[in-house]
């Protein structure tokens, strides 16, 4: 069963584009071959570190979102242990997050649609299967962009 | 009996016979009221009486007798520090004993913010305190859920270098 993660690391500054860009593409390939799906790659950019890893004051964020299976993204994780350039890494569970977050946004949707309702009662039935596939698209919008 | 009756705001009502005599007995120094009434007598100036007294009756009615009964040996020390406790502590508003008096609301409740993640650093730099430490949420009237949620995030942004395990010195 595919779970959704995300997993945010650290690239050492002082790398040059191309090889941030061969290591991304591997670790892509890595979640691939494992049967895992990369969701989307984002590369948060330089940034200054609250503190100093490895004698680096900055460095280069990157977030993967994924779809994988435990055991893939324990191999991902210990590619990203062994890999030189990558000096820190978190991986986070989302998907119970995203469950918990699209039920109360679910439960949102519905009270508001009772309280728009005016009077008549035929509405509703339509309305609510209206909302939630129309709020759902709004909703998934705004995980990516927090 | 008869020196309630001399303070002008004691509500008729909120006198019961048997917690009053032992009000009486109880205080000691100024030998006036019990606990509540004596702090309000005890300073004059600045926060005047009627208005002490007002915030404490509804408390008053609402507690029981035991808690006050408790606190009333405390009376000669409790006092000096009881004002200069309570009262920034009323209008200030983290607020603790009593009951949500102008209390802060939880910023993600109010906001109906969802998901708390530990990428927002700006977000989550509101909570924090300069020198790096997680504010507590009686400072910041987060609510339970919500407090223990950001807390989480903290820590995870903490590992990736988001935010600083301890900063300052």
């Amino acid at each position: 069963m595919q779970r959704f993660y995300e997993v945010m690391f650290i690239v050492r500054p002082d790398v040059a584009d191309e090889d941030l860009d061969k290591l991304i593409a591997g670790l892509e390939q890595t979640v691939t071959n494992g049967g895992g799906a990369v969701r989307s790659t984002e590369k948060l950019g330089r940034r200054k570190l609250a503190y100093t890893v490895r004698k680096f004051n900055d460095g280069n964020y990157i977030l993967l979102t994924i779809d994988a299976g435990g055991p893939l993204v324990a191999e991902l994780e210990r590619r990203l242990r062994v890999s030189e350039p990558v000096i820190k890494f978190i991986t986070v569970r989302m998907d119970e997050e995203d469950k918990r977050l699209a039920k109360v946004r679910a439960i949102r949707a519905t009270r508001k649609k009772l309280s728009a309702i005016p009077v008549p009662a035929e509405p509703p039935a339509p309305a609510e299967p209206a909302s939630t596939p129309a709020a759902a698209p709004a909703e998934t919008a705004t995980p990516a962009g927090a | 009996m008869g020196k309630h009756e001399t303070i002008p705001g004691s509500m008729p009502g909120f006198v019961s016979g048997h917690d009053f005599s032992r009000a009486v007995s109880g205080a000691k120094s100024t030998g006036l009221q019990p606990l509540r009434f004596c702090r309000i007598n005890q300073v004059h100036g600045p926060r005047s009486a009627p208005a002490g007294r007002k915030k404490e009756m509804p408390d008053e009615t609402t507690n029981a007798p035991a808690p006050r009964s408790e606190s009333r040996p405390d009376a000669p020390q409790g006092r000096p520090a009881g004002p200069g406790g309570r009262g920034p502590g009323g209008p200030g508003g983290p607020g603790g004993r009593k009951f949500f008096r102008r209390r802060k609301v939880c910023k993600f409740c109010t906001e109906k913010i969802d998901a708390i993640s530990y990428r927002d650093v700006r977000l989550l730099q509101g909570f924090v305190a300069e020198r790096g430490k997680i504010v507590p949420r009686r400072l910041t009237g987060v609510c339970t859920t919500h407090q223990r949620r950001l807390a989480k995030a903290i820590k995870q942004a903490r590992n990736i270098a988001l935010l600083p395990f301890a900063a300052g010195f």
